[in-house]
This record gives C-alpha cells, structure tokens and sequence, in this order.
C-alpha cells in the first residue's frame, strides 16, 4: 500500500471536472452534456473509492483524465451514446500525458470556451445560464449553487435538467460564434462572467468560503475569454480588468472576526498586487481599438481606487466623472447609489442624499440595504444622527450576511 | 499490540450526488487518518474490493455451486478493509473516531486472533 502523500492541490476536483466536462462534451457533440456529466462523475467516484486505500497517486490529473477516459470508452463500446468520434480518437483526446502539453493547455481552454458559449445561449432563459456554467464549466455541485444564490436545491437542479433538455432539443452547438454573432453572443456571455463574479464578491448573501470560490472562478473564466484569440476582444479585456482589480481586495473585505471592512478602513498593503498588476495590464490592453463600455468605465473607476495610496488620497474627482458617464451608458439605481458615494467626498453629504432623491423611491431598491446604509452614513456625517439609526435599523431589518450585519452594529453601536 | 481488520460497508450510490470539491473533501479526510495510522505505526495494509459483489461458493453432492452475491443491501455493501494495530477493542474503535469510512458508512471491527499456543 502506497503512503498517503501530502493535501491536494487546492480545487483540483472542481477544476478536473470543468476540464473533462468540456473536453467531453465538445468530442460528444450537442445534447451530450448529461452524458459527459455522468463520465466525469464516474472518474471522480473510481478516485473516491481507490485513493484512501492506494493513496494518492503521483500524478492525480493525469489519474482522473485516465479514469474518465477508460470510463468513455466503455460507455461507447456499450453503445451508451453513439460519439461522432472513434474510439481511438476519444482515447487521444482523453490522453492523460497531454496535460502538460502546452498546446493541449489552449486546446482546453477553447473546450472550455465553446462550453461556455453554449450554457450562456440566448435560447436558454437568464437565470439559468450561470447556475448552468458553474455546474459544467466551473464543477460546481447543486446545493453549493443553491447556497450561494439562497435557493432551494430542487428550483436550480431542475433549472439545470431543463437548460440541458433544451440545449439537446435544440441541438445548440459546442462552438465560439462566428464574427457575426460573437458581439451579441459575448455580452451575454460577460454578463453571466460578471454576474457570477459579484455573487462571489458582494457580501449580500451565502456561505464565505463558496463565495470566494464564485469570485475566483470568475476571474478564471474572465481571463480565459480575455485571452482568447477570437474572445479577446477589449470588452472582454476590460471585463477581466475590472475582475482582477476588485479581486485583488477580495481578502482585505472581511475581518479575522468576521465583520466586513468597507473600502476606507481596508489595509492597502494586503491587497494582492499581482492581480492588480494583472487589472491594469488588462485594462491597458481593452483600450486599443475599441469604443468605450460599462466595462472599461467600471474598470477605470477600480483601478482609481487601487491606484490610491490611502483613502483620503483617492482622486474622487476624477472616479465622479467616470460614474456620471457610467449613467449615461448604464444607468442604474446601484449605479447612481455607488456614484452618492463618490458626490459625498466631492461635494458633502448634503449633495450626496439630494443625488439620490429619486434612486431611494425605487422600488428595485425597497429591499437593498445598502441605500439604507449609504443614506444613514450621510446623515451621520450631517450630525443627524436620529435619522442615521433609523435608516440603520431599516439596514438591519433586511436580509444580510454575517459580515454585513456586524458591521452595521458595529456602526449602529459607535452612533 | 493486536491486529484489527476494518471492513468498511458504504453505499457506493452515495458519492454520487456529491460534488467534486466535497468529493475531494473525502479523499482528504482520509488520506489525514491513513497518514495519522501510518505514523503511528499502527497501519499495517488495506485494500480496496471490486465493486460487482464477488460469489460464493459451496460444495453440493461433490459439485462446485458458485453463485454471484452475497447481494446485500447497498448499505451493507463492502467497499474494502484497513489492517491496523490496537492494544485492544476499545483502542481500535477509538482510532475510528477521526475515520471518514464510519462518518460515510459503517465500519466493522473484528480482531485478529494471533492464535500464538494452544489454551
């Protein structure tokens, strides 16, 4: 019996199993997601029930890639699925050797592209499009979907059977779009890349670790499509700019005892300056050629902020100027909220309440305590501090996670 | 010190609703006991067992009859079996008290008998 070596390689599971699926699915053709699924569940389960008696082994990618191959195969000699592959094409795809090959590294990344493209297809509805890309393309499992987005497991697992019938039935295609379709294609799927990021990053809701993971997976998959030769287009980049320079301060946002730090009190130095280095190479590259988006606006206002040395040094001037054209691109109510922050440090907490007059009768926002928050904080620093506590509470009242709601004690307790 | 056979009974259907990370969650926790065993010098071997049952076999009226099974329930199902060493039942049960296969099954305890000199 061999000796159980050291901890694996952090996420190597989830990791694996986002691989194999889009490998799998792009040599199965369309319609094949649920078998690919099944294939790569099998390998898992074969490394569940060898490794605690062999330990494991040396190269445990390469093992699982093995097992997922013998298990294809098997499948397709069993007339499981008819592949559109033979079999010796499906054992040299499924080659474990090949994972160091760096040449296999961007073939795999474009399996996991064309997946990608699939489950954000305009044929499948909105919300099933990102439960369906964490499940495939990240390896996450249902209730960790179900956790992070507080559903019930039964509403996102049978969102994901529904999502996979439809892409069967309509035979939608493992590819990235032609350059006709790409530009539309892509939006859809940068949105469902952001919209997994913010999940992971805001603190509304759901269990930390499982958020960190969201987020960090984002950033994976807004990098991937950055690079891409035909996906790397500047929205992409820029996408990926703004990702890396808001995840830079992922670990500065909550404390050792759990409560959140907002922006003015995170410790600078703990910010990961690698990604940061990373969003502002990524930045500079999304400026080239193309016409300016949300993304490349919401890039530049977290690049302002990673740029500043301290809070009281961030150049709120300049990231108010980048909010007032981010209204006039993609207006929002959170949009306008975020930018009372930036008119609260420019012009005074007075101008800052009277810029959000219409966001706080929003009905999109009866429920969003951050606005509760935000309007308790410049009433705080108006000295009205009866208001501030009301609005407080109002916070308190709503649905928070754990860190959020510590903090707004904390804050209701210095009032 | 005496030697303890571990059979280990899970429900192999059970990983399959699991997800990969809790999956490798699994292997982890298992690789901590077998290495915590291993330093103590207390494992001794383990195996797994195929998956499909395994036969039995009797002799009836001078005749070979080899039957699949034991078909047990799914639950009873004996995945594989640890050897470890114990000063007596109640360290050998003890040692199981950080084992994934009691958390994710049951495990059975027997002891091996040394059968050193006749009583």
């Amino acid at each position: 019996m061999s000796q159980p070596v050291g901890p694996l390689v952090e996420d190597l599971f989830r990791r694996e199993a986002g691989r194999l699926t889009a490998r799998l699915a792009r040599l199965l053709g369309p319609g094949s997601l649920d078998m690919a699924e099944e294939l790569v569940q099998s390998a898992l389960t074969k490394a569940l029930a060898v490794w605690p008696f062999r330990g494991v082994p040396d190269n445990p990618a390469g093992w699982l890639w093995t097992a997922a191959r013998n298990a294809a195969i098997d499948a397709l000699r069993q007339r499981r699925f008819t592949a559109p592959v033979s079999a010796d094409d499906l054992a040299e795809a499924l080659a474990d050797e090949a994972a160091a090959d760096p040449a296999f590294a961007g073939e795999l990344a474009d399996d996991q592209l064309r997946l990608i493209f699939a489950c954000c297809h305009p044929a499948l509805p909105a919300d099933a499009r990102v439960a369906l890309t964490l499940k495939t393309v990240g390896g996450f499992g249902v209730a960790e979907i179900a956790r992070a987005f507080l559903m019930p497991e039964p509403t996102i697992a049978q969102r994901l059977v529904r999502a996979k019938a439809k892409l069967a039935e309509a035979r939608i295609p493992f590819a990235i779009p032609g350059p006709d379709e790409l530009p539309a294609r892509q939006e859809a799927v940068l949105e469902v890349v952001y919209l997994l990021f913010n999940e992971g990053y805001g603190a509304a809701r759901g269990d930390l670790l499982v958020r960190h993971d969201l987020a960090r997976e984002a950033i994976r998959l807004a990098d991937m499509l950055a690079s891409g030769p035909v996906t790397g287009t500047p929205e992409a980049r820029a996408l990926a700019a703004l990702l890396c320079l808001q995840g830079a301060r992922l670990a500065s946002r909550v404390d050792a005892d759990g409560t959140l730090r907002p922006l003015a009190e995170q410790d600078r130095t703990a910010w990961d300056k690698g990604m940061i280095g990373q969003g502002f190479r990524w930045l500079q590259s999304s400026l080239r050629g193309g016409h300016e988006t949300r993304w490349h606006i919401e890039a530049a206002i977290a690049a302002s902020h990673a740029a500043a040395p301290s809070f009281q040094e961030t150049d709120w001037e300049r990231i108010l100027r980048h909010y007032d054209r981010l209204m006039a691109v993609a207006p929002s109510p959170v949009v306008a909220l975020n930018r009372a922050v930036a008119v609260a440090e420019v012009d005074g907490p007075r101008a800052a309440l009277d810029s959000v007059e219409d966001v706080v009768l929003d009905p999109r926002l009866a429920r969003y305590p951050l606005l509760a928050a935000i309007r308790a904080e410049l009433h705080r620093r108006l000295g009205d501090t009866a208001t501030a506590r009301t609005h407080l509470a109002h916070a308190l009242s709503m649905e928070l996670s754990g860190p959020e709601r510590r903090f707004l004690q904390r804050k209701m307790l210095e009032l | 010190m005496k030697s303890y056979i571990l059979l280990l009974r899970e429900d192999p259907t059970r990983w399959e609703a699991m997800s990969p990370a809790e999956m490798q969650a699994v292997i982890q926790e298992y690789g901590a006991w077998a290495g915590k065993m291993a330093g103590q010098g207390r494992l001794e071997g383990g195996q797994k067992l195929t998956d499909e049952g395994g036969k039995r076999v009797r002799l009836e009226g001078g005749r070979l009859v080899v039957t699949d099974g034991p078909y047990a329930e799914l639950k009873d199902h004996i995945g594989g079996f640890f050897v470890i060493r114990a000063a007596d039942y109640d360290d050998a049960c003890a040692l199981l008290a950080d084992c994934p296969a009691a958390k994710y099954g049951t495990v059975e305890v027997r002891e091996v008998d040394p059968m050193a000199k006749p009583d």
